[in-house]
């Protein structure tokens, strides 16, 4: 059998885009398919890129060369650091995006990647004869191939809500994906449903927004990617309005009709993204609730109203809409809809995103029960980035939660799974010190280069940013400040007090410095202490690792181990104390008890239960 | 009697082998053992046995010969002696008790092996446990709120509009938090060091024999003795062990200014000490000389004392029956003190006792809490940003969990979401 593809990557979403890229930079043939090729990573729902955790993982997918941050910081459209009162681990950037142009950005980078195909198609059957996958599409046409990605997003059997009106559709405008789910479960993959929504988009000619408050972005653009963007957008204002009295009194009176609150809808959603019916039950005794109004982009009246996301009958969302003050004559591009959809169960997956199952089968993206643009592109570059490894028979990468917030997220999705849709928070990850915007690319530039992500001119630029980084603190450190009378201090330890800023400084001699290495040295400096106690928590979780594991031990042998852990250690297959003990779901006793039965050091001498919690 | 427990994975033979059927199962079967001696054994199948795993105990009579040869029988069975805390071990590695509970039992079985004592911690340890449990609950949800404030600041910076609202909750939170954790620490800490060993106080008129029973139970010339009142000035400590049971007695000077003689500056100064000694002391025993009358100042003092044992001096003078004669009497006053004191020591400690217990490392990871919550607080003052204070509440959780077996969780999310808004 003659194979078309090394990987065909089913989806052309956010996940799809840096999975089928990260296949093709290690050098494999790829096909992209989509149902619509010139929706390719569309935004379905809220016109922005970033916001807190999430700027996190999409600095993170640049330092591995992916394509979201460039394309986001090409259709900037608003900018804004977010928690700026806030220290540097949990600085944020927020880019909110022209959607057409970060469309057709994004088909352009695609356009231009040499070994990557981009196919039209639904897919109609999955199936697999030996090594080899077979992609039969709707038209007839099948695809052979060694590896498949699936990334459907919402697509998979999709129905839209809207009061008593559903309609098949992973979003507006497009059909869902009828027959993906059933070859899924043929290939023994249990499915369950989720619920997301989003809100109408309103006609900006019908808005008053000179009653509003104004909400323009920083003055200074902080971008994601390093490299230039293609184009600098002029950027525009976003408006902030609230809800009334009486948009809740109408909200409430029309509970009956939310399929939310009948039943109708079964899957769960997101809690962190609540639609307006959800949070006025909730929370009863809030007064109004904040609305930001938010522009698609430069040559579109549609605004996007970020707070409002409803699955009520359309009349009644323009009922409570025109409650809302600045919206009293305000007219629908279109309404809001709750969209419920097939998504796996990641514990299905191994911590390569490949399937337990079927080998050469991964998953990425909101179809891991996931939320949110930035988590599911991060997911299908890891899908990519693994899948390559695969077709190369390569070692996969193990995730380290000490690395990145992309890696606490396929450990966390993987090992422990979830019942909502998961989105990131800092507080997930347990290095948040460690862990940040500033130094994504040198916390990933080695299993960059290891992995062959990177473009010669992303390691240039890398190493001219290490060069800046040195030369600045050798400044820092070598320059005093008097600031006593009979007190003298390097800059480096002045900046180390709380309430002092490099703004502060002024210090004409120190222009060579750059914003971002300046950024660096001031978080060294801030964080010094906090710094150094997360990293040796790190080094001594390293130093744990030194017990190695039999690895002819089996697990079976053990008796009383949960159902649970028996599968997490047997799907892992941990080499080391270390690596067993990272396994989220197995309990520290289990963690002892594999340890004492499969453990060449004698942990009974050591106080165990200091060890490994 | 000597209990034999033996436990393992499938002691089924073993169990054929004693005649014990189905039905038998947690009875006390009388059997004969191996041919020679005759005993109750009873079987636990597992899981229902203290390791989880099946267990049997030959109850067997008490001598070193049988001991051995039904060792010898069992080590023929490939049946290995057990190593220091295996059983405690293995029934924490089957998860039929949790981390903290195999503490506990490790804590009370240490104590047991000096102290006769122990069973009251091992009764207690149930109510006990539900207790402690209650109060780290307790700590730890406010623990909880008060990370999820924080954290929703940092992570819904967008959503919530009142950070200052965040920080001052927050505040609040953890000043409770501390002052509960303060309060338990110091209760904890004092009733565990002053129960730890006892005070006996020894009271008496001058001249009574104290410093001569002081000697007696020393067993060297520790106090001054002499037949002229008021020769004990000042008190003089000393740690006695009473059937494995150290306690501190504490001598004092002879209670004589209380009728108004006359008395030296030094000696007074000696009496007030005694006196302020008495509200500390755990047991008083006061020295009555048998061969004077009762004095009526030292019974009328001691009165309302709760604790008190009287032991009579100068039976070689008075003749009188039960009492001592302080030179001689060794053996029949201490098991006398031993008859008295310890059963007193127990109802004491049960009337006064903590109902929770700790053990020495939980004790570390709560100062631990303590001292987390402490910097998060001052941080909190300093107006240092956000992370580096959830960074502290974070190490304080970890130590607050590992306290309990428990593992760090995403409660603090959950929190987040019933509290708050969210969503933008």
């Amino acid at each position: 059998m003659k194979i078309d593809f090394d990987a065909i990557v089913v989806g052309g979403g956010h996940a799809g885009i840096e999975a089928a890229r990260a296949l093709s930079s290690i050098g494999q043939q790829v096909a992209l398919l989509t149902m619509d090729a010139s929706k390719l990573g569309a935004m379905s729902c809220n016109p922005a890129i970033g916001g807190v955790a999430k700027s996190h993982l999409v600095s993170e997918i640049d330092a591995l060369g992916g394509l979201m941050g460039f394309v986001a910081d090409t259709a900037a459209i608003q900018a804004r650091r977010l928690n700026m009162n806030k220290g540097p681990a949990v600085r944020s950037t927020r880019l909110q995006c022209d959607k057409d142009r970060y469309v057709r950005s994004m088909i352009s980078e695609l356009r231009s990647i040499n070994n990557l195909s981009i196919v039209e198609g639904e897919v109609s059957a999955l199936s697999k004869l030996e090594n080899t996958w077979q992609v039969s599409l709707k038209d007839g046409a099948r695809i052979l191939t060694r590896s498949v990605i699936i990334t459907t997003g919402t697509f998979m059997r999709g129905l839209m809500f809207c009061g008593d009106d559903r309609k098949e559709g992973g979003r507006v405008g497009d059909q869902s994906a009828k027959f993906l789910s059933e070859s899924l479960c043929e290939l023994g993959h249990a499915l369950s449903r989720l619920k997301t929504g989003t809100p109408a988009r309103l006609n900006a000619k019908t808005i008053k927004f000179s009653n509003l408050e104004q909400q323009w972005g920083d003055p200074e653009i902080r971008r994601f990617s390093w490299r230039e963007p293609r184009e600098k957008l002029p950027q525009l204002c976003c408006y902030i309005t609230h809800t009334s009295e009486r948009t809740h009194d109408i909200i409430r009176a029309n509970f009956d009709r939310s399929p939310l609150f009948s039943g109708d809808i079964v899957g769960l959603g997101p809690r962190y993204c609540p639609s307006i019916e959800d949070k006025i039950k909730r929370f009863a005794d809030r007064e109004r609730h904040q609305i930001f109004l938010e522009p698609e982009g430069l040559d579109t009246e549609s605004i996007y109203p970020n707070g409002l996301s409803t699955s009520l009958p359309a009349d009644v969302q323009l009922e409570f809409m025109r409650s809302i003050r600045g919206l009293e004559q305000v007219e629908f591009i279109r309404p809001g809809y709750a969209v419920e959809y097939d998504t796996i169960n990641p514990t299905d997956l191994h911590f390569s995103f490949m399937s337990k199952f079927q080998e050469g089968l991964f998953f990425a993206g909101q179809v891991n029960r996931t939320s949110g643009y930035e988590e599911a592109a991060t997911q299908g570059m890891w899908a990519g980035i693994n899948a390559a490894l695969f077709l190369k028979g390569k070692d996969f990468v193990y995730p380290n939660r000490a690395r990145s917030y992309t890696e606490t997220l396929v450990d966390d999705l993987t090992s422990k799974g979830t019942q909502e849709p998961y989105r990131m928070f800092t507080s997930r990850s347990e290095y948040r010190l460690v862990l940040r915007e500033d130094n994504a690319q040198e916390r990933l530039y080695d299993l960059g280069v290891q992995l062959g992500l990177l473009t010669e001119a992303q390691k240039k630029h890398h190493s001219q940013n290490l060069d800046e980084i040195a030369k600045g603190r050798e400044f820092l450190e070598n320059n005093r400040i008097r600031v006593s009378k009979d007190r003298v201090q390097s800059y480096m330890e002045y900046l180390k007090r709380p309430e002092i800023t490099w703004e502060s400084f002024s210090i004409p001699d120190a222009s060579f410095i750059s914003d971002k290495a300046i950024e660096k040295l001031e978080v060294e400096a801030k964080y010094d202490g906090y710094l150094s106690r997360q990293e040796s928590e790190i080094s001594a979780l390293q130093k744990l690792g030194g017990s190695l594991l039999d690895p002819t031990f089996n697990i079976d042998d053990l008796s009383s181990l949960s159902l649970e852990v028996i599968e997490k250690y047997k799907a892992i297959k941990p080499r080391s104390v270390l690596e067993l003990s990272k396994i989220s779901g197995i309990p520290p006793t289990a963690v002892l008890m594999i340890a004492r039965a499969a453990g060449r050091t004698s942990l009974k001498h050591q106080n165990t239960g200091e060890c490994f919690t | 009697m000597v209990v034999f427990r033996v436990s393992g994975k499938n002691l089924s033979s073993l169990s054929q082998e004693l005649h014990i059927k189905e039905e038998d199962i947690r009875k006390a079967c009388y059997r004969n053992f191996f041919g020679f001696d005759n005993g109750i054994v009873i079987y636990f199948k597992s899981p229902h046995s203290f390791t989880g795993e099946d267990v049997l105990e030959f109850h067997v009579h008490g001598s070193d010969r049988i001991c051995e040869l039904l060792l010898r029988e069992l080590n023929k069975r490939n049946i290995l002696e057990a190593l220091p805390g295996e059983f405690s071990f293995r029934s924490f590695m089957n998860e039929k008790m949790t981390l903290s509970e195999s503490e506990a039992l490790h804590t009370a079985l240490s104590v047991a092996s000096e102290s006769t004592f122990s069973s009251d911690l091992l009764n207690l340890s149930k109510a006990t446990q539900d207790k402690t449990k209650l109060i780290f609950v307790d700590l730890e949800s406010s623990l909880t709120s008060a990370r999820g404030r924080i954290e929703s600041a940092i992570d819904f910076s967008e959503a919530t509009e009142e950070q200052s609202e965040d920080v001052l909750s927050c505040q609040e939170k953890l000043s409770t938090l501390s002052l509960r954790l303060d309060e338990f620490l110091t209760n904890y800490e004092n009733f565990s060091s002053s129960w730890e060993k006892p005070k006996v106080l020894i009271i008496g008129e001058p001249n009574s024999g104290k410093s001569s029973l002081m000697n007696l139970l020393l067993g060297n010339e520790r106090s001054l003795v002499s037949d002229i009142p008021g020769t004990t000035r000042d008190y003089i400590e000393a740690r006695v062990k009473i059937s494995n049971q150290e306690f501190i007695f504490i001598d004092t000077a002879g209670l004589r200014g209380l009728e108004g003689e006359e008395i030296d500056a030094l000696e007074s100064q000696g009496i007030d000490r005694a006196l302020s000694l008495l509200s500390d002391a755990h047991i008083v025993l006061w020295v009555k000389p048998s061969h004077k009358p009762i004095n009526k100042n030292i019974e009328k003092l001691l009165e309302k004392h709760s604790s008190l044992i009287c032991l009579e001096s100068f039976a070689d003078i008075s003749k009188k029956e039960g009492a001592f004669n302080f030179q001689k009497d060794s053996f029949l006053i201490r098991q006398k003190l031993e008859i008295e004191l310890l059963p007193l020591l127990t109802q004491k400690k049960e009337s006064q006792k903590l109902d929770v217990f700790v053990s020495e490392r939980q004790m570390g990871l709560l100062r631990e809490v303590e001292a987390s919550v402490k910097r998060a607080r001052l941080s909190l003052n300093e107006g240092r940003s956000l992370e580096l204070i959830a960074e502290d509440l974070i190490l304080a959780d970890k130590a607050l969990k590992n306290c309990q077996g428990k593992e760090l969780s995403e409660d603090y999310i959950s929190e987040i979401f019933s509290q708050f808004c969210l969503g933008k």
